[in-house]
């Protein structure tokens, strides 16, 4: 399993056990499925990244979609990264990623 | 304007697949590094814009397609630059307002994150069809 989701109350934790996301792992539908499974209302959402040693503009885009998806409910639902390696951090600044979510390096 | 013809010292083409992309990434580095050439990058740095090119170059240009492929070639310019050259088989796109500041639409835009990434570590330029994406990356010694 590369992606544990973990909903409680109206927080929604995911981690992701795998050190490359490079596009090929489905994030967006697996958030998408789990919170369509839940149907409540979710207010925060945090990714954890404690194992992920690498992303690119691919894997980027997973988190875009689910920002962009939840951004369209309009139920305001916050969005925080958390453990970002320094080097991903870098190029979640690059691509102006914190201007979408709380970032969080280890 | 894309730069003179040069003498390539290496090439590979590839199908447009995950696995293959990797496989793409790796040779070129092990290549480039077999060549004695040290560009002004870190390991993880041109890793990344490597695969940037090449992602974009499957995704945007092939769309996937395991019938069209992607090739990548390089060659040193004036003994000071080292220009990684991928090339793919989609219809191309314009490339002109490449480099524009992004607007606050654009923060949720799916598309366009690659380019920012790889501008961030090299120059970059296109042919005219916008199908080949050159990287003029700094040669360290």
């Amino acid at each position: 399993m590369e992606i544990d989701i973990i909903i409680e109350q109206s927080s929604m934790k995911v981690s992701i056990h795998t050190e490359k996301l490079e596009g090929e792992i489905p994030i967006f539908d697996t958030v998408l499925a789990r919170h369509n499974e839940s149907g409540g209302k979710i207010g925060k959402i945090v990714f954890n990244f404690d194992e992920v040693q690498y992303i690119n503009s691919l894997g980027i885009a997973e988190f875009i979609s689910i920002i962009r998806y939840f951004s369209g409910l309009n139920e305001k639902t916050k969005f925080k990264f958390i453990n970002l390696d320094k080097k991903i951090a870098k190029v979640f600044k690059m691509v102006e990623m914190h201007n979408l979510a709380d970032i969080d390096t280890k | 304007m894309m730069a003179e013809h040069m003498q390539i010292i290496w090439e590979k083409s590839v199908t447009s697949v995950h696995a293959e992309r990797v496989k793409l990434i790796e040779s070129t580095i092990f290549e480039i590094e077999k060549e004695g050439l040290s560009v002004a990058l870190d390991k993880y740095e041109l890793y990344l814009v490597l695969d940037e090119a090449i992602s974009n170059a499957m995704e945007h240009g092939n769309k996937w397609s395991k019938l069209k492929t992607v090739k990548v070639e390089f060659f040193k310019k004036n003994d000071d630059s080292l220009i990684v050259s991928v090339y793919d088989e989609g219809q191309g796109f314009n490339s002109k307002n490449v480099g524009e500041k992004r607007s606050e639409d654009d923060r949720l835009s799916l598309r366009g994150r690659g380019i920012f990434i790889m501008q961030t570590f090299c120059k970059i330029e296109w042919n005219e069809r916008g199908n080949n994406i050159r990287l003029q990356l700094p040669l360290s010694n």
